[in-house]
């Protein structure tokens, strides 16, 4: 036997053979794993809790699906909707992304059609689990296009399918638009990438109709349609375009867009909003070079040089001109406008309404460790691994992420948007490493097959570096599975405790306030809630409500912030009208709950006093600071909100050695006890007292005011009686224009 | 027949007097941008009728600081008003002028009438306020003033236009002079200028992927720094802890501190650039001869480099958050069968 064939019989070799035969299947078999996880992991919210929809903005997508179903996809388009922004309305076909609903709607007709009567429910619940196993073969597919390898591929999936960024969006139950559009979003780079890589118009019209489903399920297409222009000229800057990516871009951009404004809500903003226009210069752009590089061809290079200058000075010149003739004539707005482009924290200091969202916060680097774990720590490796040969799709991997990595410290919201950049960076980071270590292991244990290289790291080391990477790997997992079953299993409707031994108790004040709105008030009863309650209320009470959580009408919810920040008797004015009947609160000063409506009171008097300036924030601090104690100002204490959350709290012992009245919240004993209400009555309070309902009583008769006849002229008013008295007849007539003009405003 | 007369007499006399009134303050608009009023002039062109226009006042208080920096807006928007034609009435609305008044001893009555203990107000008045009787006045003036304080934030021309806008029914927008617009105009051509001159001159750099990586770098510890966050809550870089020492991190998850960001995102981002490191520490030392000991130490340094970072980085997280990955499930997972455990569906 010759040496060759010693080596070729040794077990080494043969587990290396045998294993290269099975690499495929291996491949395969791991990816259909990882996608199955990803299922698996997101349905622990249905196991620790129920199968039921999550949060706020789920309520409404649920809400819309029931109605998609039972009234069919036209209806859904013309759905004028009176339950919500009572007395105004919303128009819901018009200003919602129904990829969601319809992706729902879709599946629960097709398995009824196949005779499996599943309950729409269940498919809401369950559809962004399965929209995460779609999500991470998308990542394989992108991260194979970036890097031609499938062991990366198969990191990032794995990295993709449970990260808690995504997982925080897309547990079982959360049925928002950002568990199917990250799919979407990933899958529309993927069609991207593809096409650049073939230049095949056929994978341009796939990526067109992935960015159509995208536009179709949620706003942050807006990425999207950004970022592949910025691409794109990122690379005409770097004199790297070519035929294929001019293929890419065109096919993406003429579809995308025609496709875009197919969706109601999109509609014209697709060619005039600020957000596509990035899109409109880079095609134009791209064009424009394609055809002077074509003019080339037939003119000489002197001409050439001449054009060049001539058409720079024009193009200079006339974007000069115009721009300042616009200015001059004052179409356009410079200075607010401007200021949001430039400044992304504008809005966010200068419009409350959206920086009370928690979701819109600035990012901390803590929800970004949390939230990516390990990955934002080895997402540079991969960073170095694009720029390091860069092609154009590893060039786009990398965009993506440093793009991804600013938006998301803007907003902690888009870190949805990151989390798949940095799994597919981290991925193909991680998976260079592992190759490295691996190959060198190999070129010791087989050094006929892998022959040693003069660059290689020792075996001993790397087998040390294969144990670290794995190690840190599978504390990766284990954060992702605490993520998935204790951190955003949390349906938040349905809270839960636990006691000194460890056992679990269920609060469900919620379905439970909720319930009884449905039962015992009449269905076209008015309940004023803050905004945040307001999809909970018509979703599962079915009555209306004044404002929601599509938060469109800021006067609207300022009028709302008003009723509740001012005293009972200006509430009482409020509410009458605007026709609300009961008014809900929410109040955790019993269970130590601090999602509570007084501790988000404060952004009602900020956004209250946004639109209504005599409400003024510092009257609400007493000693400088927000407090409920003795030392809380007068205002607060006679807001109809403190009034409402507090009625008869002092009633009650909430913690072992505090006096009556303590709230726990708070840390503070209340400041005003034994108060009665005049104008509101208790209707409801849950068990735990986290929902409190007040119904609205009727107005008081006026004392005394006794009109005999219609003719006011002969009438003298008493002095005693206080509101309408102490004018003379003239007086009286005069204040009667004044109320005209009240209605009239 | 006399009572007739009398009447017309009186209301051509009223009517008279109104368009007397407009015209006075029109001039006097005109002529000095905004009107200055004393407490005869506010009793007389606001309290008195006739009066067919609104009139828009800024009380503002001697020596105050605030007053006089949103002055400068509060002329601008009076500008705007004038400039779109507000100074005259219009079918379905009526003129518009703007005023001021300082406070002195003299007007001290129309500041406690208006119910103002602080500078600057602005106050819209309407014809309607004559009417408004005493019980109501004080809901009636409530909507039409506001006081102005720290807590409204940074009170720019759009507010005031907005306050204004909604209480006159006008539509008046933010129009930005000539001279703004060129500036904004000319700062973004000049740093496009700037930029595409740089990109030119320095071109070859700009093409080396290398310095590609370096930029993304920055701004990637720039971002998980939290550098927004920081600028829009205006966090210091240190503070000072209860017992007067110095405090670099906080210990609420939801918060942060300057250097606390820029400090472990630079750890974090550390970890990858030693892995990165790792890899390619035979070539960076491919000169270099080093004996296979000198070698080995060296990786394994870079290793305990970064599990030291990483433990560095977990342990300031366990301290603002819950953080604590264990191979076992916890311990009330494995207390007892699953269907004991209240609210889950089995």
């Amino acid at each position: 036997m010759s040496s060759e064939e010693e080596t070729q019989q040794s077990l080494p070799y043969k587990v290396h053979k045998s294993t290269l035969k099975w690499a495929p299947v291996f491949n395969m078999t791991i990816l259909l794993s990882i996608a199955i996880i990803s299922c698996l992991i997101r349905v622990f919210s249905v196991i620790r809790y129920e199968s039921i929809i999550h949060e706020f903005d789920p309520w409404f997508n649920y809400r819309t699906t029931q109605y998609l179903v039972k009234e069919g996809p036209y209806a859904l388009w013309n759905w004028y909707d009176s339950e919500s922004w009572y007395p105004l309305g919303r128009s819901v076909g018009g200003t919602v992304y129904p990829g969601l609903m319809m992706t729902s709607g879709m599946i629960y007709w097709v398995l009824h059609k196949l005779s499996i009567p599943i309950d729409i429910r269940n498919v809401c619940v369950f559809l962004a689990p399965i929209f995460s196993a779609f999500t991470s073969l998308a990542a394989y597919g992108m991260t194979k296009e970036i890097t031609k390898r499938s062991e990366a591929g198969l990191l990032s999936a794995l990295f993709v399918a449970i990260v808690p960024s995504y997982m925080s969006r897309s547990v079982a139950g959360s049925y928002d638009n950002e568990g199917v559009s990250i799919f979407a979003l990933v899958f529309t780079f993927y069609t991207f990438l593809k096409t650049v890589n073939t230049g095949s118009i056929l994978w341009g019209v796939y990526t067109a109709l992935a960015f159509f489903y995208m536009v179709a399920s949620w706003g942050g297409y807006a990425f999207i349609i950004n970022i592949i222009p910025i691409f794109v000229l990122f690379l005409l800057i770097t004199g790297r375009s070519n035929s294929r990516i001019q293929v890419a871009y065109n096919v993406f951009y003429i579809l995308g867009t025609l496709l875009a404004m197919q969706i109601p809500f999109v509609g014209f903003q697709a060619l005039h909003s600020s957000e596509h226009m990035a899109s409109h210069a880079v095609f134009i752009l791209i064009n424009f070079l394609n055809f002077f590089s074509w003019i080339r061809n037939f003119v000489s290079k002197k001409a050439i040089i001449t054009l060049t200058k001539f058409l720079i000075v024009f193009l200079v010149f006339s974007i000069l001109v115009g721009v300042v003739i616009l200015t001059l004539a004052g179409k356009t707005q410079w200075s607010g406008r401007s200021l949001t482009l430039l400044d992304p924290t504008y809005a966010k200091k200068y419009i409350p309404i959206i920086a009370s969202v928690s979701e819109h916060q600035a990012t901390t680097w803590s929800s970004f460790f949390f939230d990516l774990h390990y990955l934002i720590l080895f997402s540079p490796v991969g960073l170095y691994y694009c720029y390091n040969k860069p092609t154009e799709t590893k060039i786009f991997g990398a965009l993506y992420t440093v793009l991804g990595v600013y938006f998301a410290s803007v907003m902690v919201r888009l870190l949805l948007v990151l989390a798949p950049a940095v799994s597919i960076m981290a991925g193909i980071g991680i998976s260079w490493a592992f190759r490295k270590f691996a190959k060198s292991v190999r070129s010791f244990i087989l050094p006929k097959i892998e022959k040693p290289k003069k660059y290689r790291i020792p075996p001993e080391i790397s087998i040390i570096g294969l144990v670290i990477l794995g190690y840190y790997c599978s504390i990766y997992v284990l954060h992702a599975n605490f993520a998935g079953s204790e951190a955003y299993a949390s349906p938040s409707i349905i809270l839960s405790s636990r006691d000194r031994q460890g056992n679990r108790n269920i609060i469900d004040d919620y379905r439970e306030a909720y319930y009884w709105l449905r039962m015992n008030t009449r269905p076209d009863d008015k309940i004023m809630s803050w905004w945040d309650y307001g999809y909970q209320i018509t979703g599962m009470s079915n009555r209306t409500v004044l404002v929601d959580n599509n938060t469109w009408n800021n006067t609207h919810i300022a009028t709302v912030g008003m009723a509740m920040a001012s005293s009972e008797e200006d509430a009482f004015e409020i509410c009458e009208k605007l026709d609300v009947d009961y008014v809900l609160v929410i109040f955790g000063g019993i269970l130590n709950y601090s999602g509570d409506d007084i501790n988000k009171f404060l952004w009602m008097v900020r956004i209250g006093g946004g639109v209504y300036p005599h409400i003024k924030e510092e009257d609400y601090y007493g000693k400088g600071t927000y407090r409920v104690d003795q030392y809380a100002t007068e205002t607060m204490t006679n807001s109809l909100m403190y009034r409402l959350s507090y009625y008869r709290f002092d009633e009650v012992q909430t913690a072992y050695g505090q006096p009556k009245g303590y709230d726990t919240v708070r840390q503070a004993v209340i400041g005003v006890k034994g108060y009665k209400l005049r104008h509101f009555e208790e209707a409801f309070t849950s068990e735990n007292w986290i929902v409190r309902i007040f119904k609205r009583k009727q107005r008081e008769n006026r004392d005394g005011v006794a009109f005999t006849s219609k003719s006011t002229s002969q009438f003298t008013i008493p002095k005693e009686f206080s509101p309408v008295t102490k004018f003379s007849k003239k007086a009286n007539t005069k204040q009667r224009s004044t109320l005209n003009f009240q209605n009239n405003e | 027949m006399i009572i007739i007369l009398l009447f017309l007499v009186n209301f051509i006399n009223a009517d008279s007097l109104a368009s007397q009134k407009t015209n006075e303050l029109r001039e006097m608009q005109l002529r000095d941008g905004i009107i200055e009023l004393n407490s005869t002039g506010y009793f007389y062109y606001t309290m008195e009728f006739p009066r067919p226009y609104d009139i828009v006042i800024y009380f503002v208080a001697p020596s105050c600081k605030l007053c006089n920096d949103l002055n400068e807006h509060y002329q601008k928007v009076a500008k705007f008003y004038a400039d779109s034609g507000a100074l005259y009435k219009s079918e379905s609305k009526r003129a518009v002028f703007f005023a001021t008044m300082t406070f002195n001893d003299k007007n001290k009555q129309v500041f406690e009438q208006l119910g103002f203990i602080s500078a600057p107000n602005l106050f819209v008045s309407q014809p309607h306020i004559v009417f408004v009787p005493q019980d109501e006045r004080e809901r009636y003036l409530r909507d039409m003033k506001w006081t102005i304080s720290y807590t409204d934030g940074t009170v720019t021309a759009h507010k005031f236009l907005e306050f204004i806008n909604k209480r006159t029914a006008r539509q008046v927008d933010y129009k930005a002079s000539t001279s703004e617009a060129l500036t904004v105009i000319g700062i973004l051509l000049g740093a496009l200028t700037f930029g595409g001159l740089i990109f030119i001159i320095a071109r070859p750099l700009f093409l080396n992927p290398k310095l590609w990586f370096i930029g993304s770098v920055i701004i990637f510890i720039t971002c998980l720094a939290g550098v927004v966050y920081n600028i829009i809550h205006n966090v210091p870089f240190f503070s000072q802890n209860n017992r007067g020492g110095l405090q670099w991190k906080t210990n609420s998850g939801r918060q942060q501190l300057g250097f606390e960001g820029l400090f472990l995102s630079l750890g974090m981002t550390f970890v990858g650039l030693t892995m990165v490191l790792i890899m390619k520490l035979k070539v960076l030392l491919k000169h270099q001869k080093y004996s296979p000991f000198t070698e080995r130490f060296l990786y394994i340094t870079l290793f305990i480099c970064i599990f030291v970072m990483i433990q560095f980085v977990e342990e300031n997280y366990r301290q603002k958050s819950h953080y604590n990955p264990i191979y076992w499930p916890p311990k009330h997972y494995i207390k007892g069968p699953l269907n004991k455990d209240q609210g889950n569906s089995f």
